[in-house]
């Protein structure tokens, strides 16, 4: 005779809250009170197993018969109520239902919580908690539109002001190794993209990093020299340039000073090409700005200024 | 920069609201970024409300941020087109220009307001350097008393770069900028743009820092800078949090 062991089978649990409205709701605000009773209970349940809500589903069940569902892939194992009911309303205030709601339901996919060890600290300042970055985040974003908050990021290409856009995570990041790029004269005016290869590590002491407490003396810093920045025109400005001898002698105002051209091209194998003459022109109001010519259609624009 | 941080002695107050007050090509967009890469170069994490969405990335590396602890957080650059579209006669419930700027503004403000509230930030900067001011000067007074409420003591240093001063707190410090580019090679074809001098004037009456530095922002040359007090005498070391210079304030 074969003895098998005999185990337990747990079923798999599962983290879901549901209401039967008994009148249909409109509107954001008593959605809220709903949502804040739905999370609580659900809350409490993850805490009870020691778990974080990884992915939050709304499903809204329309007076139109029709489902209205968010899908929420959040940052790290969240537990708290309060939390998940911000998150998910700054979600639907972007992506609000279209008709009343007669039942609510939200469930969790479950991950194992974040355990945090509190120890001695290593950074000069605490940074905020994953929670309080995600609720800021999603704030924002309600607030200014997808994809316009983040963490600038280059990009390995010619383009001039070519960037991406990252999600913030700062956890992630080494703060004591910024990067930083020594260039030429010309990289320092950033005419030409950072290469990956390029970037040094440099320390980055004077008007806003030395490290000695009060008072900061001239002893204590050194005397690295700050690269001249760029304001950049996201869409150029169109200009109307008066040109004598290869030259622009005005844009807009008497040019005094100018520098060029400096010839870029790229792309010219998909639909986003450019193949443009730069210059660096000084108006006679003093302010400085760069200018290129778009060699495909001669025509002139501000690129931005030079500040 | 050594001679504006040995004018500021202390950096940048914490809990107060600064402003950099400059004109076009006075070095305040080159001043803002050397701020902020200091802030991320600490392991502090800082954020940006770019009004008019005009920050340069490779421009913001250059000058040493750790770009992935900067928060940007993008408004919308008003181009020429949308200008012209807006309250065309094809559209006359469109609101001009001017409304468009103003709306723009608000989000901002709204935006900066929202990162002061969460906290945690060690700078936080809202660039209204193009603003026009006229539409800075329809904000209510009272737009600024909510910024300095909100910031006040937490350790997050404030600065608003703008065209004209508008809103420094009591002990905050304002610098008023004042730039020259400068250029090299006499042959036409060798001339080039190698940097800009920048004259800072510091203003901080509570603090007693007021003077003026000057600045030479070259990329090749060495920089020479010295700070020239024109007033008062040494700051007295109080209860001001530090904020560019890096070190923990007195009691934080």
């Amino acid at each position: 005779m074969r003895l098998v062991q005999l185990l337990p089978v747990v079923p798999e649990e599962r983290f879901e809250q549901a209401i039967d409205l008994e009148w249909p709701i409109e509107g954001l605000e008593p959605l809220s009170f709903v949502l804040g009773r739905l999370m609580e209970p659900l809350a409490a349940h993850l805490d009870r197993r020691g778990r974080g809500a990884a992915v939050l589903h709304v499903q809204l069940h329309l007076v139109t018969r029709t489902v209205h569902e968010r899908t929420l892939e959040l940052p790290t194992p969240i537990r708290e109520a309060r939390a998940l009911r911000t998150l998910a309303l700054l979600d639907l205030e972007s992506h609000p239902p279209d008709a009343a709601i007669d039942r609510v339901c939200v469930a969790v996919e479950p991950t194992p919580s974040r355990d945090l060890q509190y120890s001695l600290p290593t950074r000069p300042r605490p940074l905020p908690s994953r929670e309080q970055i995600s609720t800021l985040m999603a704030r924002l974003t309600a607030l200014m539109g997808d994809g316009r908050c983040g963490s600038p990021a280059v990009v390995n290409s010619w383009e001039p002001g070519a960037f991406e856009m990252n999600a913030f995570d700062p956890g992630s990041g080494t703060p004591d190794k910024p990067q930083r790029h020594r260039g030429t004269e010309r990289n320092a005016l950033h005419r030409v993209p950072v290469r990956g290869s390029e970037r040094t590590k440099e320390s980055h002491e004077g008007l806003c990093a030395s490290e000695s407490p009060w008072p900061v003396g001239p002893t204590s810093v050194s005397s690295a020299a700050p690269a001249v920045a760029l304001r950049r025109f996201r869409h150029p400005v169109p200009a109307r340039v008066r040109v004598e001898q290869g030259r622009p002698v005005s844009v807009g105002g008497t040019v005094t000073q100018c520098a060029g051209p400096w010839r870029t091209a790229g792309n010219w194998w998909t639909d986003e090409t450019w193949d443009r003459d730069e210059w660096d022109v000084t108006l006679s109001d003093g302010a400085a700005y760069r200018v290129f010519r778009d060699r495909r259609t001669d025509t002139w624009f501000v690129e931005g200024v030079v500040d | 920069m050594t001679g504006l941080d040995a004018g500021l002695q202390d950096g940048l107050p914490r809990g107060q609201l600064s402003e950099v007050v400059g004109a076009r090509s006075s070095g305040r967009t080159t001043l803002l970024l050397q701020i902020l890469a200091a802030a991320t170069h600490r392991g502090e994490i800082a954020a940006l409300v770019d009004t008019f969405d005009q920050l340069d990335v490779s421009s913001g590396m250059s000058a040493g941020i750790a770009l992935d602890r900067l928060l940007w957080v993008r408004g919308h650059a008003i181009s020429r087109s949308q200008v012209v579209g807006v309250g065309s006669r094809s559209r006359p419930s469109n609101p001009g220009p001017e409304a468009l700027v103003d709306r723009l503004i608000e989000r901002a403000l709204r935006a900066f307001h929202l990162v002061l509230q969460s906290g945690g930030f060690g700078l936080a900067a809202l660039d209204l350097a193009d603003a026009p001011l006229a539409a800075l000067n329809r904000l209510p007074f009272m737009t600024w008393l909510r910024l300095q409420r909100a910031v006040e003591g937490s350790e997050t240093a404030c600065v608003l770069i703008v065209p004209r001063p508008l809103a420094r707190s009591d002990g905050g410090v304002t610098l008023s900028l004042d730039g020259c580019t400068q250029w090299a090679g006499v042959p036409e074809r060798s001339r080039r743009l190698t940097g800009m001098d920048v004259t800072a004037r510091v203003v901080s009456p509570r603090r007693r820092v007021d003077g003026t530095v000057t600045i030479h922002a070259t990329a090749q040359s060495d920089v020479v800078s010295a700070f020239r007090r024109t007033s008062h005498g040494p700051a007295e070391a109080g209860h001001y949090g530090n904020a560019i210079g890096s070190a923990p304030a007195c009691g934080s």
